[in-house]
């Protein structure tokens, strides 16, 4: 008998087995409703989220191994650590005072990544679910977002008209938008077309931009149609992003390219890989020193500050240029008191409130404090490790190691450097990154990774043994 | 279809949508309207059709109309139709176009409709400026049957201008030098849709205005009238313009080769119970 198992609740719940191939489909329905950010309703996503897993826990348990979940362990832990303490630390409970958020909000930031981090695990195991099925659902529901934003953009301002229409403002509400048309788009939020910033807009293009990762490595010749539809999406992008045209798209886009140039000359040249390690070894000493300098410069208890300040081109880097100037008033906050579990917002009328900078990197110093920052790099660090381990060993598509790496590699640096936590122009809206629906897809390939390449490794570990055996 | 014509299509489409560009009508170049000098401030955008509209009727509403000082913020509840304040800022954020409807949300007059009855300390970004010519307003909705018009705001005159006291030969050189008595024609203009033209009914009234001073935030006027016995609806816009009957400022300063600016500050419209689609 197939499902012969000793315990008799296992054998009730393995029938369930045969309806594998609908939660495949429901989780692609998930993920699509995800990448779709429809009205970037975060309960809405942690909802599904939880409810996927629990079915999928039903349909799978037979599979489930303790050897494969400790191979997410190190992923999950840290993440399990930050998402409590970034929904219950101070800083959320103080916005939910204000009514920035809503309870059920707060409870699913751990209800909703969580489970999402464990279903990577789990459709690895599944043997209905194909990762390239994933990917073609997850881009096709950024392009059908990114045309309708696109229509939406063309309809309400016309072609080019972050250049036709520089320095010209809008009025909304009897009042003026504070930031100029062309730093504005419109994008579809819930049921309504909403303004935003144009940072917040060109997250879906360049996200749906890394479906270009796939073309290096289809053939259009042995699958033609698969190239023809990865042509579409990079078309979509494109023309997403030539329409409204702005320098952080382009930046944003010649991003995506190196990310992909790299991957292709990786996989081309494999003589490359190792000089590649050192480049991107000196690179993440040189970002961290970085960072460990911007963070020191700005604690008016250590005298790290003044030698900056004292030395003209230091001073120009660190202090005086507008760019870091969106981090400095948070990082002086940092460690100040008693902020290691984060700290609350301002609520005072008399002083300036502390606004998010757009980079995870410190404003997690905020929403989930020292320890909260510490669990969520150790987190990325073993996410990233294990798409090492993908990249090399695992028997998945080339085109899908590419695609997944570039989604994955420019929304990280994305969130590190250009993301709008408060994107509406005229409406009130708040959405940290561990928010929104790109994010979610993140952890969910990171899990997914990081399953598949222990899975490889048990194969590994396996064949060995027969070889030995033998 | 061949294939290049396929493509050709996905590049005509979205160009083809492009033809709309409905919020540009709601955008403007730089400080339009808030500037710190008087004059730039003019709100005078008319719209093309009501501006060639047929004026099917003008009618004096001074025997009819509410007309009250409004310099403390009360109003007489009693006057206006099913009416329960009397304090114009519970009016005003109750009966506010804003509230009613999400299309008054958009375009420089979106500040007469947004319940913001009073300058709120911001000055020229909160008001809309009129010179006698006017401007209109053309709405994206239509309405039922109208009720009332009210409206809420103050007249004024450029205090930036280097001006004579009236009556004498010395400069203006505060508030108090500034008051002055004056007196205007102002013509609220409704436009309605009958078939399929556009017609205008002129409701008009004089308005005096004593001891008007330029700067402090008094002598706002609260101005209302009923509709209800003119059965007007399908009311697609209005305008505001005004004439100036006398002013003892400009006409003094005029003897002495001054020209001082007249304009209405205003700041509220109001279309109270009428349903829009």
């Amino acid at each position: 008998m197939r499902y012969n198992m000793r315990m008799p609740e296992f054998r009730k719940l393995s029938k369930l087995h045969r309806f594998g191939a609908a939660i495949s489909f429901l989780a692609m329905e998930i993920f699509a409703l995800i990448a779709f950010s429809f009205g970037s309703s975060f309960v809405l996503y942690g909802a599904l989220s939880l409810a996927l897993l629990i079915l999928l826990i039903l349909f799978n348990i037979k599979e489930i191994k303790v050897d494969g979940i400790s191979s997410i362990a190190f992923f999950f832990l840290p993440l399990f650590l930050f998402t409590i303490i970034t929904a219950f630390g101070i800083y959320s409970r103080s916005h939910a005072y204000r009514g920035d958020y809503s309870t059920a909000e707060l409870v699913f930031i751990p209800l909703g990544i969580l489970p999402i981090s464990f279903c990577g695990y789990m459709l690895r195991i599944d043997k209905t679910f194909k990762i390239s099925t994933f990917l073609l659902v997850i881009y096709s529901a950024l392009g059908v977002l990114c045309l309708i934003n696109l229509g939406a953009n063309l309809i309400n301002f016309g072609p080019f008209y972050n250049i036709i229409y520089k320095g010209y403002r809008m009025y909304y509400g009897g009042i003026m938008s504070s930031i100029t048309v062309d730093q504005m788009a419109y994008v579809l939020e819930g049921f309504k077309f909403i303004e935003v910033s144009i940072e917040h807009y060109i997250l879906y293009p360049v996200l749906l931009l890394t479906s270009s990762a796939a073309l290096f490595f289809i053939s259009p010749k042995e699958n033609k149609k698969l190239f023809i539809v990865y042509c579409a999406f990079t078309f979509v992008a494109a023309i997403s992003l030539i329409f409204v045209p702005k320098l952080i798209g382009l930046l944003m886009a010649v991003l995506v390219g190196i990310i992909d140039l790299v991957i292709f000359l990786l996989k081309k040249f494999t003589g490359l890989r190792k000089p590649a390690k050192y480049v991107l070894y000196a690179g993440i000493i040189i970002a961290g020193l970085v960072y460990l300098v911007m963070i020191l410069n700005k604690q008016s208890a250590l005298p790290f500050g003044n030698a900056i300040a004292s030395n003209g081109f230091l001073n120009k880097l660190f202090n005086t240029n507008g760019y870091v100037n969106r981090y400095n008033p948070l990082i002086e906050d940092v460690f100040s008191g008693d902020k290691f579990l984060g700290y609350a917002v301002n609520n005072s009328v008399f002083q300036e409130e502390v606004h998010m900078s757009g980079s995870f990197l410190f404003d997690f110093f905020m929403t989930s404090g020292v320890i909260g920052v510490i669990a969520f790099i150790f987190a990325l660090s073993n996410g990233f490790l294990g798409f090492k381990k993908y990249f090399l060993k695992c028997d998945d598509d080339f085109y899908i190691k590419a695609c997944l790496i570039a989604f994955v590699s420019f929304f990280i640096i994305y969130s590190a450097t250009f993301n709008d936590t408060e994107y509406g122009v005229f409406y009130d809206i708040f959405k940290p990154i561990y928010m929104t629906g790109p994010f979610m897809l993140v952890i969910f390939i990171f899990s997914y990774v990081l399953a598949s390449a222990g899975q490889q490794v048990e194969k590994i570990e396996k064949v060995e043994e027969v070889t030995t055996n033998e | 279809m061949n294939k290049k014509k396929r493509l050709l299509m996905l590049f005509v489409l979205p160009a083809l949508s492009s033809c709309g560009g409905f919020s540009l009508n709601y955008i403007v170049e730089g400080d339009k309207y808030i500037s710190y000098d008087f004059k730039e401030n003019y709100y005078e955008h008319w719209d093309s059709e009501l501006k060639n509209a047929e004026h099917k009727g003008s009618y004096d509403t001074t025997d009819k109309r509410i007309l009250s000082y409004d310099d403390i913020g009360q109003i007489d509840k009693n006057l206006l139709i099913d009416n329960p304040y009397e304090d114009l800022r519970s009016y005003a954020s109750t009966f506010n176009l804003m509230s009613v409807d999400q299309s008054f949300y958009y375009g420089v007059q979106s500040k007469l409709f947004d319940g913001e009855a009073y300058c709120d300390g911001y000055y020229q970004r909160h008001r809309v400026q009129s010179n006698e010519s006017g401007f209109s307003v053309r709405f994206s909705k239509e309405s039922d049957e109208l009720t009332y018009f009210a409206l809420q705001f103050k007249a004024t005159t450029n205090n930036q201008i280097d001006c004579y006291k009236v009556g004498s030969n010395e400069k203006a050189r505060n508030d108090q030098d500034m008051f002055h008595n004056s007196e205007i024609k102002l013509t609220v203009t409704l436009y309605v849709k009958e078939d399929a033209k556009i017609v205008g009914y002129d409701f008009y009234s004089n308005i005096a205005f004593d001891d008007n001073n330029t700067n402090n935030g008094s002598h706002y006027k609260f101005y209302a009238f009923d509709l209800e016995e003119y059965s007007l609806s399908r009311l697609v816009g209005f305008s505001v313009t005004f004439d100036i009957l006398s002013d003892d400022l400009i006409e003094w300063n005029e003897t002495k080769g001054v020209d001082i600016d007249y304009a209405l500050f205003l700041y509220e419209v109001f279309f109270p119970y009428t349903y829009w689609h």
